[in-house]
């Protein structure tokens, strides 16, 4: 497989530029391009990379490229539609709009023709339009186009494999598209890195090596986005609501005993009550207070016959003697009441009539008058006479003497007193003396029968009482309990509801998020698979890779004198053996021996790979010697496929150019013009032969 | 398209070494396959988007499988 040619519009510096190669045809396999530095040779390069691969060439392309360190992977540093944005030409949006296009020509073993056509959109500010990329593949004589069934929903990817199948994969593709840098940084891993990087890409691994970092990132960021409670978050909670349960479950029980026990009690306490209640509740407080009641209507009866008893003790006698005895009697001490009274009032005022007397005469002496002896006694005299008649006469009804001279004073006014007071008794007050003993006998003697009656029973009532007591004591202090229990049940219920919706919450969680941490996992066996092959797949090629660099090895370093063969492991350590076995490795550390090994290694990949691909190098000849330039050109060029050597001015020229002379097959010289300030790169043939 | 990129899976003996794997690791060649599919359509791409999507649908798809 060759090219045929390559169309460049508006790419970069090329405003429209035209390769058409020659089949190659015996040993003239060679497509010479040179130019100074900055002249396009690089943006052919490109060109070609990315029309054949699309946005997967884009690793290809030194300047997409990140600054990589020792052994690092390959880091992009710009994105596909950012690189494209720098290739538009500067005039190519001058009036609007615009798009580039790569057309790239092959030609397969049976020389039919294969036509790639990418064509890239613009906006006017020179910004690629990401999503209207074109990619349109002819395919033989007639130019069918290679379009996906229709019921491909993949078009890209379809495309993808299409190209991959067709010509090579993009992971093979840095060994027969590449570059000096790319050789550079490739020798800057080490033997062993570059070895395992390059059988890598032999086999199509270090997508492996992608998918299984992006596996990696992708499974953190599934358990990541889980999120889920912890384990011990989980356990305290089902702890809490297993005390919880067992909590309520032990209430529960109380509450259930108590259920069976408290109507039993309550049946009980009824019966009790009821059977109490039948004879009278409170029957031993009855009978005690019809003991009470007795003892009162018998003192009442006591308290009757001794008023009977006084009365006729006392008063009955005088009143037997008649109304008008006791009035004779009574006027009698009536009238000698008012005797002593009288005579009281006498005997008073004469004890007063001396002083006065005394007195009265002396204040008739301090009278201016012509009084005698005589004259002043007869005055007190009268004055005595007048005095004394002040208690005469006696007042009406006095006893003219003393009768009952016992009775004088006090006594006599009590014996007064009583003897009025008999004329108020009568026979309804003895008879009713005598209706209230009865009454009060009657009605003790009633109490008495009813204790009596009562007291058949009592013990009996007062055991059921205390029975009563004590059941009711019980029962309020279970039911008490009860509602203890039923308080500390509706609580805990409550606590576990909130905590089985908690649970509830965190199961909730952990299921929303089981999906994503079982995507983790199998993120993870995929990866661990991927990490397995990537061990096993490079050692099934080593023997053959180590056999071709061999050759390479020899035919570029000229160290054929030291070097006999070069042996991998299955570990991709490399040996560089002598004849006797001797490894002199590590290999001379120049600049120049190391990518002489790149070469190599580049050199067998293409080999092993057994693919028949153009072979397009940029500028690979920087920091060689001499000798190795021409060894390198040489095995480079000491191939059955087309080799597209782009070189700069200064590189392929002299013995260089004589040393691969032979197999050039055309030769091109990229020069640039300036139009209105802007370069314009142009193509001409060289007519090599005569260079 | 993963056969076409991976070369591993596409020579006999290459084949039989992955098939080997994934019998051992328990797991389908096929969702392997997938997964590489997924990986080839992020390149040359900065950001990989809409491969943890691609991802979730393939083991979505596997386990989905697996219980059936």
């Amino acid at each position: 497989m060759h090219l045929r040619s390559v169309e460049l519009i508006n790419w970069r510096s090329y405003r429209h530029a035209r390769f058409q190669f020659p089949r190659p045809h015996g040993r003239k396999n060679v497509i010479l391009v040179m130019a100074p530095n900055e002249f396009g040779k690089t943006s052919f390069f490109e060109a070609i990379t990315l029309g054949l691969f699309g946005r997967d060439g884009l690793s290809l392309v030194p300047r997409a490229r990140a600054a990589a360190g020792h052994d690092a992977i390959d880091r992009l540093k710009a994105s596909y539609s950012q690189f494209l944005s720098n290739t538009l030409h500067w005039q190519a949006t001058a009036s609007g709009p615009a798009e580039c296009v790569v057309n790239i020509e092959m030609e397969d073993e049976d020389n039919e023709p294969i036509e790639l056509k990418r064509t890239w959109h613009f906006r006017q500010d020179g910004t690629h339009k990401a999503g209207d990329d074109q990619l349109v593949i002819y395919e033989g004589i007639t130019r069918t186009p290679v379009a996906p069934p229709a019921n491909v929903e993949d078009r890209d990817g379809w495309y993808r494999d299409w190209i991959a199948q067709r010509f090579i994969h993009s992971s093979l593709a840095e060994f027969f598209l590449f570059d000096g840098e790319q050789v550079q940084r490739y020798a800057s891993r080490g033997m062993s890195g570059q070895v395992r990087r390059g059988i890598e890409g032999l086999l199509g691994l270090p997508i492996l090596h992608s998918l299984r970092d992006s596996l990696a990132r992708y499974a953190q960021n599934r358990r990541t986005s889980a999120a889920a409670p912890s384990d011990s978050t989980v356990k305290s909670v089902e702890a809490d609501i297993a005390r919880i349960e067992e909590e309520i479950e032990k209430n529960q029980r109380v509450l259930d005993e108590l259920d069976a026990v408290i109507p039993q009690l309550e049946a009980e306490v009824d019966d009790l009550t009821q059977r109490l209640g039948s004879k009278g509740e409170g029957t031993v407080a009855l009978v005690s207070s019809l003991m009470e009641d007795e003892q009162r209507h018998l003192n009442e009866a006591s308290r009757a016959v001794d008023a009977l008893t006084n009365l006729i003790a006392g008063d009955v006698a005088l009143g037997l003697a008649g109304v008008q005895l006791r009035k004779a009697a009574l006027d009698r001490l009536e009238a000698e009441a008012k005797r002593e009274g009288w005579e009281a009032g006498r005997n008073e005022g004469n004890q007063n009539l001396e002083r006065f007397t005394s007195e009265l005469s002396d204040r008739i002496g301090q009278l201016d008058l012509p009084l005698g002896v005589d004259d002043r006694e007869a005055i007190l005299d009268a004055a005595r006479a007048a005095y004394a008649s002040l208690w005469h006469p006696p007042p009406e009804g006095y006893a003219e003497d003393y009768l009952h001279t016992a009775l004088m004073g006090a006594m006599r006014a009590q014996a007064i007193a009583r003897l009025e007071a008999v004329d108020r008794h009568s026979g309804a007050e003895i008879a009713g003396h005598a209706e209230r003993f009865n009454t009060a006998v009657a009605t003790a003697e009633s109490r008495k029968r009813e204790r009596l009656d009562l007291e058949h029973t009592a013990p009996e009532i007062e055991e059921q009482t205390e029975r009563l007591k004590e059941r009711s004591e019980q029962l309020g202090k279970f039911k008490t309990q009860h509602e203890g229990a039923r308080r500390i049940i509706d609580a805990r219920e409550s606590d576990l509801a909130n905590r089985r919706a908690e649970l509830g919450r965190h199961v909730s969680r952990i299921g929303a998020s089981a999906p994503a941490l079982r995507r983790a996992r199998r993120a993870d066996q995929f990866a661990a698979l991927i990490g397995d092959l990537l061990k096993d797949a490079v050692p099934s090629e080593v023997s053959e890779v180590a056999a071709e660099m061999t050759k390479a090895w020899k035919s570029m370093a000229h160290m054929s004198d030291r070097i006999d063969r070069i042996e991998i492991t299955p570990d991709c350590e490399v040996r560089m053996l002598t004849a006797e076995g001797l490894d002199v490795h590590p290999i001379d550390k120049s600049a120049g021996a190391s990518q002489v090994f790149t070469q190599a290694l580049i050199t067998a990949i293409t080999k092993v790979s057994g693919r028949n691909f153009p072979f397009v190098v940029d500028t690979p000849l920087a920091r060689l010697s001499r000798t190795q330039r021409i060894g390198v050109l040489k095995t480079f060029t000491d191939r059955p496929g087309q080799v597209v050597l782009l070189s700069t001015d200064q590189e392929v020229v002299d013995e260089k150019l004589d040393a691969i002379r032979d197999r050039i097959s055309a030769a091109f010289e990229l020069k640039v013009t300036i139009d209105k300030g802007i370069s314009v790169t142009t193509v001409h043939c060289l007519d090599w032969e005569q260079m | 398209m993963a056969r076409s990129v991976v070369v591993l899976l596409r020579s006999e003996t290459g084949r039989k070494l992955v098939r080997e794997k994934c019998k051992a690791a328990g797991l389908d060649i096929a969702v392997l396959e997938q997964l590489i599919n997924a990986e080839i359509d992020q390149l040359g791409k900065l950001k990989k988007r809409g491969l943890r999507d691609d991802f979730d649908e393939i083991f979505d798809e596997m386990d989905a499988e697996e219980e059936d």
